[in-house]
């Protein structure tokens, strides 16, 4: 585990024992046990807890904790538009909820994340791993591919896997 | 189980005697019994512990060990009675961290974490969580004394970086 850094900020303030000043490991095991719908906007508390929530262990500790959630992801096509939209559902904190949307009362949102524009991804075979959304890509005239993309479901960025060995034309994956 | 009592001593020097039993929810305390590192005239110096904290753990310690205790006893018990004494301890611990401010939460989570008392960290842990969650930045720093450390520019990344959450 990382040294903990006081900055000079913490030094400062009235209390003597803000919570960053926690060790990592516990700040980490407090997080963990909060929604990760809640995520995105905990990042905007301070540079420590974004940084622990975009780390890796993190994720370890949601594991050990048993506190893994399913989060559902949506991919559709709308033609003629030759690339997919990928939407994830998201918590809408009860603050922005006015009177207009007030139907939502589930407080859930479907909201679009950002999704490969490759011709290559225009069709694929998806299948979830762990935090992780893997597109193998479908061929597209008949011309087989190897390519494979990995969503981060942690981010929400896509980025590049090692291509598959051999060149697929229908892949499948479960 | 042995009724031994042993002695603590806190970083202040309060002495704390504690039934042996509770003492090993310390799972440090445990391993120091277990290896006889643990004299019986002599009080055991816990030096990150502060007395006021200490108090707080055995308190925990002493409540847990008669749960544990109930559970050999009943061991046929119904499931409604298992759900009940379950409610009490529920309602005991959320009692017991209401009654503390976060700064003494954050203390006890660090003597917890030193003296390797699983349940009580995790306790802890959760009150903070609950605490957190479904609370807007600004009332999170509020609550836990955070001064805001981003730039306003930085703050804008990373409100574009996560636009999907924050449309």
């Amino acid at each position: 585990m990382k040294k903990k850094k006081m900055t000079t900020t913490t030094m400062k303030m009235p209390e003597s024992f803000p919570i960053t000043s926690l060790p990592d490991e516990l700040m980490l095991s407090c997080l963990a046990r909060v929604s990760r719908l809640y995520y995105p906007s905990l990042s905007l508390v301070c540079k420590s807890f974004k940084s622990l929530l975009a780390s890796p262990e993190l994720y370890k500790t949601r594991s050990l904790l048993q506190r893994t959630e399913s989060c559902l992801y949506v991919c559709l096509h709308f033609p003629p538009d030759p690339y997919p939209h990928w939407f994830t559902l998201r918590h809408k904190p009860n603050q922005t909820l006015t009177s207009k949307n007030m139907k939502q009362s589930s407080g859930n949102v479907l909201v679009p994340i950002p999704s490969l524009r490759s011709p290559l991804e225009k069709y694929s075979c998806l299948v979830a791993l762990g935090s992780n959304i893997y597109s193998i890509a479908e061929p597209i005239k008949l011309k087989a591919s190897s390519s494979v993309s990995i969503l981060d479901c942690g981010s929400h960025k896509w980025r590049k896997a090692p291509s598959l060995m051999v060149k697929r034309l229908r892949p499948c994956a479960s | 189980m042995s009724s031994n009592m042993i002695m603590l001593k806190s970083s202040d020097g309060a002495s704390f005697e504690i039934e042996e039993a509770a003492a090993r929810k310390s799972k440090i305390i445990a391993n120091m019994i277990e290896v006889e590192c643990v004299d019986e005239d002599k009080a055991i110096p816990l030096q990150n512990v502060t007395g006021n904290i200490l108090a707080l753990v055995i308190e925990y310690c002493n409540k847990h060990i008669v749960d544990d205790d109930d559970d050999v006893a009943t061991e046929e018990a119904s499931e409604e009675e298992e759900e009940a004494k379950k409610k009490k301890v529920d309602d005991w611990e959320a009692e017991f961290m209401n009654s503390m401010s976060l700064e003494t939460m954050f203390e006890l989570l660090l003597a917890a974490n030193y003296l390797n008392i699983k349940s009580l960290i995790d306790l802890v842990c959760q009150t903070i969580a609950n605490n957190i969650k479904d609370k807007t930045p600004e009332e999170v720093r509020k609550i836990f004394s955070i001064e805001n450390d981003f730039t306003p520019e930085e703050e804008e990344e990373i409100r574009k970086e996560n636009a999907w959450a924050f449309g």
